[in-house]
C-alpha cells in the first residue's frame, strides 16, 4: 500500500517520476519474488497435491525439516542422560538443569 | 554456563535400577494432579537434592526459575551440593551401529485446518526420532556390484521397518508400531545414478501403504505412553531420496529420503480425517544428542 501511494504522488508531477517510481515498485515486487520463491512450500500446496517429483522434492523436504524458530533449544550442549551430567556436575562443582520428558526430548517425545 | 544441562527419558529412569535412576526416582514429581508422568524441568544438585522444578515454564518465568536454583545451591555446603561419586552407567546406547546406517527423521503434519477443542490442547506440527540400520543391512540398501543404470528392490524387511516403526502419528504423542500383517506396501528401488572412483550414487524411489483397522491395539513390550490409542489408521506415501555410497568405506556418506502422503487416526489426537503428513530422513551425526536410541528399537528384535 505504501509503494502505491508512493507512485499516486510522484505520478502528479511528471512522466519521468513515474517511469522511477514504476521502476522502484519492479524492485520491490522482484525481492518479494525472490523471498517468496526461496520460502518453504506453503503448506496448503502440499496439501493440495501431496506432489512429491524430482522438481518438487527439494522444496519439499525442507518444508518437513526443522525450522530455525524450532530449533533454538539445539544450540543447549545438553547431555545426553542424566547420569553423565552428574558425573560432569560434580567435577565442576555445577547444578543440573534436567529436561524430562516421555520419550527422550532429543528424539521422539 | 552455569549449569550442566541434560536430557533424558522419564520411563527409563523411573524404571531404570542404575544410581541415576534411583536418584532421579527420588525426585521426580507429578507435577499436576492427575497427570501421570512426571515430565518437566528439574534443577537439582549432583548429590541429588531437588531444588527446584516445574511442569513447564513460560519464557517470562525461565530467568527467575534458574536464578532461584543457583541461589538455592550456591547456599548449600559442598558436601550436600556434591555428595558421594556415582558410576555413570548409562552413557550410551551399547545397541548403536557404528559403522552402519544411523538416519535422523523429522515427521511433520500439514494441517488443512487445526485441530479444534481437546483435539488442539498443545498442538504442534513435528516430531523426530531415529531410525538405525547395522552395517550389514545398510549395505543391502544398494545392489553389491552397482553399475550406471541398474535398478534394485531395498529387501523389503528393511523397508517395512520404516512404514511399522517410524511412519506413524508420532507428531502430537507416541504411537503403537503397526503389526506387520498391517503393512499392505512396502516398496523402495534403488537405481544407480553413477558410479565413480569406488562412489555410488543411488536415487530411491517407493511406496508406503500401512492400514490397521482392527481390534485390539498392539501391545507395546514396555508402555511409556499411558494414551489410550485408536487402532484405525493409515498411511499412504511416496518415497523418494538420495544417496551416496563410498565403496572403500563401504558407508554412506550422504542419504535422504523424503516420505509424503496422508495419513490418518493413530492417536487420542490424532485426526480421523486424512491429514497430509511428511517424513524427511537424513544421514545423523556421530554426536551424542545424535545417538539417542530410535523409540521403537526394541521391536527391531537386534541380538
Amino acid at each position: 500500500m505504501a509503494v502505491l501511494v508512493f507512485i499516486d504522488e510522484k505520478c502528479l508531477r511528471r512522466p519521468a517520476d513515474f517511469l522511477e517510481a514504476a521502476m522502484k515498485m519492479m524492485s520491490v515486487i522482484f525481492v518479494l519474488f525472490l523471498a517468496i520463491s526461496a520460502s518453504p512450500v506453503p503448506a496448503q500446496e502440499i496439501t493440495r497435491s501431496l506432489n512429491l517429483t524430482e522438481s518438487s522434492y527439494a522444496a519439499v523436504r525442507k518444508s518437513i525439516l526443522v525450522r530455525p524458530s524450532e530449533d533454538q533449544w539445539e544450540k543447549i550442549p545438553w547431555r545426553p542422560n542424566l547420569a553423565v551430567a552428574i558425573a560432569e556436575g560434580r567435577e565442576m562443582d555445577k547444578p543440573i538443569l534436567l529436561w524430562m520428558m516421555n520419550g527422550h526430548p532429543c528424539g521422539m517425545t | 554456563m552455569p549449569f550442566i544441562p541434560a536430557a533424558d527419558e522419564v520411563g527409563d529412569l523411573e524404571s531404570g535400577r542404575d544410581a541415576a535412576s534411583r536418584l532421579y526416582q527420588k525426585i521426580a514429581t507429578r507435577h499436576i494432579r492427575g497427570l501421570r508422568t512426571s515430565q518437566g524441568t528439574y534443577i537439582l544438585t549432583p548429590s541429588g537434592i531437588l531444588l527446584s522444578s516445574r511442569h513447564s515454564i513460560s519464557e517470562d518465568e525461565l530467568a527467575e526459575f534458574l536464578a532461584d536454583g543457583i541461589g538455592k545451591y550456591q547456599r548449600l555446603s559442598t558436601r550436600e551440593r556434591l555428595g558421594r561419586a556415582i558410576r555413570a552407567s548409562r552413557t550410551s546406547s551399547s545397541r548403536y551401529p557404528e559403522d552402519g546406517l544411523v538416519l535422523s527423521l523429522v515427521l511433520r503434519k500439514f494441517y488443512s485446518r487445526k485441530p479444534v477443542g481437546r483435539a488442539g490442547i498443545g498442538v504442534v506440527e513435528s516430531n523426530r526420532d531415529f531410525a538405525w540400520y547395522k552395517k550389514k543391512e545398510a549395505e543391502q540398501f544398494l545392489p553389491s556390484t552397482p553399475k550406471k543404470g541398474d535398478t534394485y528392490n531395498v529387501p523389503s524387511y528393511l523397508v517395512e521397518r520404516l512404514a511399522r516403526y517410524h511412519f506413524t502419528d508420532t507428531v502430537r504423542a507416541f504411537a503403537d508400531p503397526y503389526p506387520a500383517r498391517c503393512v499392505k506396501k512396502a516398496r523402495l528401488t534403488a537405481t544407480v545414478l553413477e558410479v565413480q572412483n569406488g562412489v555410488v550414487k543411488l536415487r530411491y524411489d517407493g511406496t508406503i501403504h500401512s492400514e490397521q483397522d482392527d481390534t485390539p491395539r498392539f501391545g507395546l513390550a514396555r508402555s511409556r505412553g499411558r494414551l489410550p490409542r485408536r487402532p484405525q489408521r493409515s498411511f499412504q506415501a511416496n518415497l523418494l531420496g538420495y544417496a551416496t555410497f563410498d565403496q572403500a568405506k563401504k558407508r554412506f556418506t550422504e542419504f535422504e529420503l523424503v516420505a509424503l502422503g496422508n495419513h490418518r487416526g493413530g492417536g487420542e489426537r490424532s485426526s480421523k480425517d486424512l491429514v497430509p503428513m511428511g517424513v524427511a530422513l537424513t544421514l545423523a551425526e556421530d554426536t551424542p544428542l545424535e545417538r539417542v536410541e530410535p523409540f521403537h528399537l526394541e521391536w527391531y528384535l537386534w541380538n
